[in-house]
This record gives structure tokens, sequence and C-alpha cells, in this order.
């Protein structure tokens, strides 16, 4: 039997944390995290690739990019950043967008707030992430973020039709 | 057609939800605990009917609204890839930081033991 009590004490929260200890130095994991460069390394999940990658590192400013599979199919997202406090924060809005930077719409926003911690010449991500208030289930959106990761955007919304079919 | 999502950007529509996690309820059970009107939780209702969200069961001449299983289990399986995302984009990192500082520790040999 499938225990909403369970799931709800997780999602009730609208918001969780990863982290992880990387073998860096502070102000060398801010660049990772801030440079297209370095984004273009390491920010795209298999097996897309991070195809086009800018950066407008202030508040307001604008992180686009493309994650491209082997195929071709694109998707873009869009980042706005919040606050930027160099080497130990960063705070930022993501959304799906078009080529143009456009958000998609319908498609509500998630907040990601980076804090970099310095421990003996190391340094730990906390990455803290927080859904829309309707995230009792902004349930699906983000199923659209995640299935397209997994699937092609198209693919998706034919499924999200689906499921309001059924 | 209201989508999956923007169903549940309405708070009224997400307060039913919470509502019925405890258990399915009538129409006039929801009315009464949300105090609004009924017109106005019957129009969220079908919203969420039409969303998947909620079904309904007639018993006798009531009408038994309740949460249906799958659109709670799509979250459970997108928290679950979120995180394996970030898992997966954080292994690349650590990778990458190798490649990137390798360079350096051969000119300054032993960087990982002294920083321990």
């Amino acid at each position: 039997m499938f225990d909403y009590r369970s799931l709800n004490s997780r999602v009730g929260e609208q918001q969780f944390v990863i982290e992880r200890q990387f073998n860096a130095p502070r102000t060398l994991m801010f660049q990772v995290f801030t440079q297209p460069e370095h984004l273009k390394r390491w920010w795209a999940p298999q097996p897309y690739t991070l195809a086009i990658c800018t950066v407008d590192l202030r508040p307001g400013g604008i992180w686009h990019y493309c994650m491209r599979e082997p195929l071709g199919q694109e998707h873009w997202g869009r980042s706005v950043y919040r606050e930027i406090v160099p080497p130990e924060k960063l705070v930022y809005t993501t959304t799906f967008a078009d080529q143009h930077a456009n958000p998609v719409e319908g498609m509500p926003e998630h907040l990601t707030t980076l804090i970099f911690t310095e421990e003996a010449g190391r340094t730990r991500v906390t990455a803290h992430f927080q859904f829309p208030s309707a995230a009792a289930l902004s349930v699906a959106i983000d199923i659209g973020i995640l299935q397209g990761m997994t699937m092609s955007w198209n693919c998706l919304l034919e499924y999200v039709q689906e499921l309001h079919k059924a | 057609m209201k989508t999956l999502w923007t169903a549940l950007t309405e708070p009224h529509r997400v307060q039913i939800v919470e509502l019925l996690r405890d258990g399915s309820l009538t129409v006039g059970q929801i009315t009464e605990r949300l105090g609004l009107q009924q017109p106005q939780v019957s129009k969220h209702l079908k919203v969420l009917s039409e969303a998947a969200i909620v079904e309904v069961q007639p018993q006798a001449n009531r009408r038994i609204y309740q949460l249906r299983r799958e659109p709670f289990q799509e979250l459970e399986t997108w928290l679950h890839s979120f995180r394996r995302l970030w898992e997966e984009r954080f292994d690349h990192l650590e990778d990458y930081l190798v490649e990137l500082q390798g360079n350096e520790q051969h000119t300054s040999s032993g960087v990982e033991d002294n920083d321990v």
C-alpha cells in the first residue's frame, strides 16, 4: 500500500539539501560553478553535453545554457542570479527556457542556494533546493524537469497529456 | 486544458490536496473545512479531477473525493531523479577537479597529503 504520509512528510518541506565535500580550494569551487569554460566540462548529465553556456554573473544576470543529446535534441535552461557572494554563496532561480532565454510558460521555477564552506583546504558544497509553494505537488512540473532529463521534451508533453486523459 | 502543474498553483487546491491526504471527503466536508462557498469548491475539484490528481467515488447519493496515487508516485520518482541528477553532477565535478588540479600537483607535489 502506498503511504501518502511518508511521502508528504518529505514533500511538505518543499525543499531539500544535497551536499558533498570536494578536494579543492573554495575559490576554485566558486569558479567551476560560475565560469562557462568550467561548467561545460561537468554540468550536463550523461549523455548530454553543455553545448552552449553564457553567464552574466551579477544579481539579476542570466545564466543561459543548452544541454544537447547525442542525437541533437536540445533542452535549454535559464537561471537568474539573486545573490552572489564570492566565494561563499550563490543563489539563483531556474526554469526551462527557449534558445532566447525566455522562460517556458507554465513551468514554475525552483530556487537553488549553493553554500561553499572551507574545511581544511577542502570545500563542502551544500546545494539547497526550494520548490514553489504549490510544491505539495508542484508535482508535476517537476515531473517535467526530471523527465526532461531522460526523455525528449515532446515525449514529456505527450506523457503529461496522457496523464490528463487517464 | 489545465496542466497537471498549473492545477496546483492555486492555494485552495493545494489545501484540498492536503485535506484529502488524511482520507476521502465529500464536497460538503471540504467546503466546511476550507470555509469556502460550495460552487467554488466544486470548481476546484473539477480542475483537480481533470488533472487526474483526485478521483470521485459515488456512494449512494454522495460523491466522495479521494487522491489518486499516481501523481504522488510520480513526485517521489521525480524527487529521486532530481537527487540522482545532482549526485551524478557532483561525480563529474569530482573527476573534473582531479583533472584540473592534476597539472598543478605535478609542480607542487603532495598537495593532497598536506591539506588533510
